[in-house]
C-alpha cells in the first residue's frame, strides 16, 4: 500500500483562504470588471467583490474588511449572509494554490449606495441587473453558482481548473 | 364675237369653275370658245389664289397653325432630351452602385440592461451593420464580450440629455468605435437603437 502524501502538510501546495462578496440593492448586484490592473490573473473577467483572508482573520470580518477596502463601502456583521463554499483545487498552479472560498450576500441600504466608488485600482465597479448577470465574460464555474446566490439558495461547489478552463465541476445546492 | 382692240389689254379673271371647265392646250395656252388661243399667268396679276390664301383669316390660321407645330416639336424634342438625361442620372454605372452602397450585414443583440448611476435601468435593443458578415457573427458568438463594452458606456448614460437625437448619436458612435477596438474580421459600421429606454426611480 503506497503511504499517501498530505501536499498541504508537507507545505507543497497550498490553502488559500478567501471570500467572495455579491452586495445587492433590489435586483441589482454589484460586479466589479476587472481591466484596470496589468496581467492580472482575472483580466477581463467580471467578478464578486472579495480577496484573501488576513491572518487570524474569521470569515466574516474578512467580508467586511474586503467590501470596505474595494468598495469604498462600510457594512455591518448583520448585512452580511453566508450563502455557500467553494473550492477551486489548483486554481493558480503556477503557485500550487487551492482556493477555499467563503461565498457571502449581502443587501445595501438606499444611503449606502453614494459610499460606493465607481472603481478601484484593480477594476470598475457596476451595477448589473440580476438578470444580466450571467451574460457577462465570468469563469465558467460562475455560471453554475451564481444562479444560488441570485436565487438565495446555500451552495457547496468545487471547481477543477485546468489552464484557465474548467476542467470538471460538481456544485449542489445545500438542502434543510 | 370679235376681240376688241381695247379688250386685249384687259384682264380678264375667270372665275375657277370657268377655268376648270376649259380645255388646256399643251402650249400652255387656253382657247375661249371660239378656239382663240388666250396666254396663261403671263403676268403675276393674273395668277390663281388659292381658297386659304385669297381669304385673310384662313391665312393667318395656316400661318398659326404652322408656328403651332414647330413649337410642339421643339417641346418634344425639348422633354425627350430632359428625360433622357434624367434616366441616365438615376442608372448610374454598376462600380458606382458598388461604392456608395456597399453591402452590409445586420445583427440584432438581444436587450442589454444597464444601470445609470442614479440607480435608474437603461433598457437598450442594438441593431448593428457589420461591413463583413464575420464581424456580425462574431458579435453573435461572443455577446459576453460586447456586452462587457456596453455596459459601462450604457452606465454612464446621461439619463437627462439622452432623449436628445445628438446625444443618440455621439453614443451609437461611442459604442460603434469601442465595438471595433474588438477582435472583428470586418467593422461595424453603423449602430442604431431599435429600442432604448430608461426605467426606475432615480436615486
Amino acid at each position: 500500500m503506497i503511504p499517501l502524501k498530505n501536499l498541504y502538510e508537507s507545505g507543497e501546495q497550498k490553502m488559500i483562504p478567501a471570500v467572495l462578496l455579491y452586495a445587492f440593492h433590489e435586483d441589482k448586484v454589484l460586479m466589479i470588471h476587472r481591466n484596470l490592473m496589468a496581467n492580472d490573473f482575472h483580466e477581463g473577467k467580471w467578478n464578486g467583490l472579495g480577496g484573501k483572508h488576513e491572518a487570524g482573520e474569521s470569515a466574516l470580518e474578512c467580508a467586511i474588511r474586503e467590501f470596505k477596502e474595494e468598495s469604498g463601502c462600510s457594512t455591518s456583521n448583520d448585512q452580511w449572509k453566508w450563502t455557500g463554499h467553494l473550492h477551486f483545487p489548483n486554481f493558480k498552479p503556477h503557485k500550487n494554490e487551492d482556493w477555499s472560498v467563503t461565498v457571502f450576500r449581502c443587501e445595501l441600504r438606499k444611503e449606502q449606495l453614494a459610499e460606493v466608488m465607481e472603481k478601484n485600482k484593480e477594476g470598475t465597479l457596476q451595477w448589473i441587473p440580476s438578470s444580466e448577470v450571467l451574460k457577462l465574460s465570468l469563469w465558467p464555474g460562475d455560471r453554475h453558482f451564481i444562479p444560488h446566490v441570485l436565487n438565495k439558495t446555500a451552495f457547496n461547489g468545487t471547481f477543477y481548473y485546468l489552464n484557465g478552463e474548467l476542467n470538471r465541476f460538481i456544485c449542489n445546492p445545500i438542502f434543510g | 364675237m370679235e376681240n376688241h382692240p381695247e379688250d386685249a389689254t384687259k384682264t380678264v379673271e375667270p372665275t375657277p369653275e370657268a377655268l376648270s371647265e376649259a380645255p388646256t392646250a399643251e402650249d400652255g395656252t387656253h382657247s375661249d370658245k371660239k378656239g382663240a388661243k388666250t396666254p396663261r399667268n403671263k403676268d403675276k396679276k393674273t395668277a390663281v389664289p388659292t381658297e386659304a390664301e385669297s381669304d385673310p383669316v384662313s391665312k393667318k390660321m395656316f400661318l398659326y397653325s404652322k408656328i403651332f407645330a414647330l413649337l410642339a416639336v421643339i417641346c418634344i424634342g425639348f422633354l425627350t432630351t430632359l428625360y433622357l438625361k434624367k434616366r441616365a442620372a438615376n442608372k448610374p454605372h454598376l462600380a458606382e452602385v458598388a461604392s456608395v452602397a456597399p453591402t452590409l450585414f445586420k445583427y440584432e443583440m438581444e436587450q442589454v440592461q444597464a444601470v445609470l448611476h442614479n440607480q435608474q435601468d437603461l433598457r437598450v435593443e442594438l441593431a448593428f451593420e457589420c461591413s463583413k458578415k464575420e464581424a456580425c457573427e462574431f458579435l453573435k458568438d461572443h455577446p459576453e464580450q460586447a456586452r462587457d463594452i456596453l455596459i459601462p458606456l450604457l452606465t454612464e448614460v446621461d439619463p437627462e440629455s439622452i432623449s436628445s437625437s445628438d446625444s443618440k448619436k455621439v453614443l451609437r458612435q461611442k459604442i460603434a468605435d469601442e465595438l471595433n477596438t474588438l477582435d472583428l474580421d470586418g467593422k461595424i459600421v453603423e449602430v442604431n437603437f431599435n429600442n432604448l429606454s430608461i426605467e426606475g426611480e432615480s436615486k
